[in-house]
């Protein structure tokens, strides 16, 4: 009967922290913690047109953009890293030969987020979906892409 | 006179009055097997419609009726069961059907023109109609699930793209011109994605290569009615803008995303006592007339306000005085420099209850009262007049010329719009419809919808015109209008009798199909598709009729 008890407090506690949670995060997007939300305004547009304007200090200069870029060509043009040896093992065992241009846009930690098959060869479609679904799992290493910037590169793979 | 004559009489005299009123039929087809789901496409555009059985479905040539292909979905693909769902994409001239187990779903892409299987696939888990979004330009369909975005070739179910910035289902969207989609996502309903803690998205996306042009944050929760499941949420993308319409309204910036303004409340008033009912339709969608947008703003129970706002710069113009006790304010209505309001009035409630028998749902109409009819100046926001007329009972109103005619359900009122002066009031009972659930305007007359069939009168001075009584129905509606090539409507009965009136003449022709059959009026109000799914004694049918 006490275990019984016991459970269901730990349940009954577990249930207000997820809520809380939800709670909290409802409350940041209301706030508009990463994204403003609309409000009810009264201001011109033209003066808000104007904020939008300025300069975001976190955003990527064009410079780190490029070099972001050519880290992750580099890694691709190596295929050294663990996620990437895997990747080629994987087009092994299903037999995905050629080559495939890709645009692959990744942010954060070096997270691929979209992955756009821009021309494959002439293989079954059960395997270009396979490699684009094994490429959107894919991240790359010693990247850091500051919040609310992607990165986008063009890239041919060939296995 | 002698009994067997009477009988005679009788006979004969229904025999003639039917067969005047029965509708032509353009040809019968009968269906090998029972059925579930149909559908009918436009005449003009999609010229096949389908009857299908979790196991087998038949595909039919709409005009004559020609039986395309009959297939088991065993024979489509061994990897097919039981569909659970089948859902009709006309432009692509496909259909998806699926066969749902609890993680192991099987989305499956059938050519509707000839049956055969296009692609079949199990990554695409809890997809329903709402996920799907066919992209002609493309030939391709935008697939949404819990986990990605993914854009798949309709025909050969190769992947173009997919992106994992767009999470959950699509609550509303609109795609333009330039290959870009604006689209919002939504919670679903289970206990597992409430958890998940999804944020609320609109983001707009170029369907050519996946790029996310931006991303932004809506407010609110998209609701869904209780048995019906429509989404009260809505998208619109004009002159630059997107107009989010759910609770009030939300505007971005097309070109970045940036939320520019927005007049929202909170949720839909509580507003009827229904037993595990929600009313529906209690506050009215704000109104866009050229540059300007008037909206419903409820602060709370008390404090309600009608606002008037300019689009291009999110500034208020006005706001009118409280609107006092108003429970439910169904209709925003513009006509030059005037604004009508209809406060109180019919709303529609949803219920879904336990009873004794089961859970009971269903769907109703219930008038909310206070019930009046409120004129302002658009120009100044100042109030010009307030009728309380129709104190019993309000159904709806719409403005004609410079009269605002309004219905209580009784009787038909016509109103300046100037001084809100009567200029008649029309007792409904000679109409012999029974009581008015809806009135519409149909050229110069006013065509009234009751309970029983349906009249007109004119709206010049309400005198009644014409008037043809059915039986207790209800109104066959398409995208929630009841108008079909705009001079046809269809009631139907609980036991599945259809009546298709001629406006023009208010005579209709009938179809007394059998229960739970399933009709589709032609877009062009010309033709009724009923689908009769049959049994062991009984063969199903699909019936063409001419309204003519």
């Amino acid at each position: 009967m006490r275990k019984l008890i016991a459970t269901r407090i730990v349940l009954i506690l577990i249930f207000i922290f997820l809520q809380s949670g939800i709670i909290l995060a409802q409350n940041k997007t209301a706030t508009g913690e990463n994204n403003q939300a609309p409000t009810e305004v009264n201001a011109q547009r033209g003066e808000e047109s104007s904020k939008a304007t300025l300069k975001d200090p976190n955003a990527l200069s064009e410079s780190a953009r490029q070099a972001i870029i050519e880290e992750i060509k580099a890694q691709l043009a190596t295929m050294a890293s663990k996620p990437l040896m895997q990747l080629i093992e994987f087009c092994q065992k299903n037999e995905i030969v050629g080559e495939f241009v890709v645009d692959l846009t990744v942010e954060g930690k070096g997270k691929i987020v979209t992955v756009f098959m821009v021309s494959t060869p002439e293989i079954a479609m059960p395997k270009k979906n396979a490699l684009k679904d094994k490429l959107t799992q894919l991240s790359f290493e010693n990247i850091k892409i500051p919040k609310k910037e992607r990165v986008k590169l063009r890239y041919t793979l060939k296995f | 006179m002698k009994k067997p004559v009477l009988i005679f009489m009788m006979t004969l005299a229904v025999f003639i009055a039917r067969a005047q009123d029965d509708m032509t039929e353009i040809y019968k087809k009968e269906i090998d097997h029972s059925f579930d789901y149909t559908a009918n496409g436009n005449e003009d555009k999609d010229d096949y419609s389908y009857a299908s059985s979790a196991k087998e479905v038949t595909v039919f040539n709409n005009l004559t009726g020609e039986i395309l292909w009959n297939k088991k979905y065993s024979e489509i693909s061994k990897e097919l069961g039981k569909v659970d769902e089948v859902i009709p994409m006309w432009d692509a001239k496909v259909i998806f059907v699926f066969d749902r187990k609890i993680g192991k779903d099987k989305m499956a892409c059938i050519d509707a023109t000839s049956g055969a299987l296009l692609w079949i696939s199990n990554k695409y888990q809890d997809v329903g109609e709402e996920s799907v979004i066919y992209i002609s330009s493309l030939n391709a369909f935008a697939v949404t699930t819990k986990e990605s975005l993914t854009m798949i070739k309709a025909r050969s179910g190769e992947e173009l793209w997919q992106t994992n910035k767009f999470k959950g289902i699509v609550g509303a969207y609109d795609v333009q011109d330039d290959g870009s989609i604006v689209m919002i996502n939504m919670k679903a309903t289970s206990l597992g994605a409430l958890f998940s803690g999804l944020k609320n998205q609109i983001i707009r996306i170029n369907t050519k290569n996946g790029d996310i042009i931006w991303d932004q944050t809506y407010r609110g929760i998209v609701e869904k009615k209780l048995v019906t499941r429509e989404r009260l949420v809505s998208l619109r993308i004009k002159d630059g803008n997107v107009f989010l319409y759910m609770n009030g309204i939300q505007v971005f910036d097309y070109a970045n995303g940036k939320p520019l303004w927005a007049a929202v409340y909170d949720q839909t008033p509580e507003v009827v006592k229904e037993k595990g009912g929600v009313a529906y339709g209690v506050v009215a969608k704000p109104v866009i007339v050229g540059d300007y947008i008037y909206v419903l703003d409820l602060v709370n129970k008390r404090n309600q306000y009608l606002k008037k706002y300019s689009v291009k710069t999110g500034k208020m113009v006005w706001q009118s005085a409280e609107i006092k006790d108003a429970k439910a304010i169904p209709g925003i209505y513009v006509a030059g420099d005037k604004v009508i309001l209809q406060v109180g009035g019919t709303v529609e409630v949803q219920y879904i209850r336990k009873t004794k028998d089961g859970t009971v749902s269903g769907v109703k109409s219930e008038n909310v009262k206070p019930l009046n009819v409120q004129c302002f100046n658009a120009i100044t926001g100042e109030q010009l007049w307030e009728s309380e007329k129709m104190k019993k009972g309000l159904t709806n109103l719409f403005l004609s010329d410079n009269n605002v005619i309004v219905c209580s359900g009784k009787a038909l009122y016509s109103m300046d719009i100037t001084t809100g002066k009567e200029n008649y009031e029309k007792p409904l009972k000679e109409d012999n419809v029974g009581e008015a659930d809806e009135i519409i305007d149909f050229k110069d007359q006013v065509v009234i919808i009751g309970e029983k069939g349906v009249s007109s009168r004119k709206k010049s001075d309400g005198s009644l015109t014409a008037s043809s009584k059915f039986r207790k129905s209800t109104p066959l509606r398409r995208n929630n209008e009841v108008l079909y090539g705009g001079n046809t409507l269809v009631l139907y009965t609980e036991g599945s009798d259809y009546a298709v009136y001629d406006l023009n003449t208010v005579k209709y022709k009938r179809f007394d199909a059998r229960k739970d059959a399933k009709a589709y009026l032609s877009d062009d109000g010309l033709n009724l598709y009923v689908f009769e799914s049959g049994s062991l004694i009984r063969k199903s049918k699909v019936t063409k009729l001419s309204a003519k």
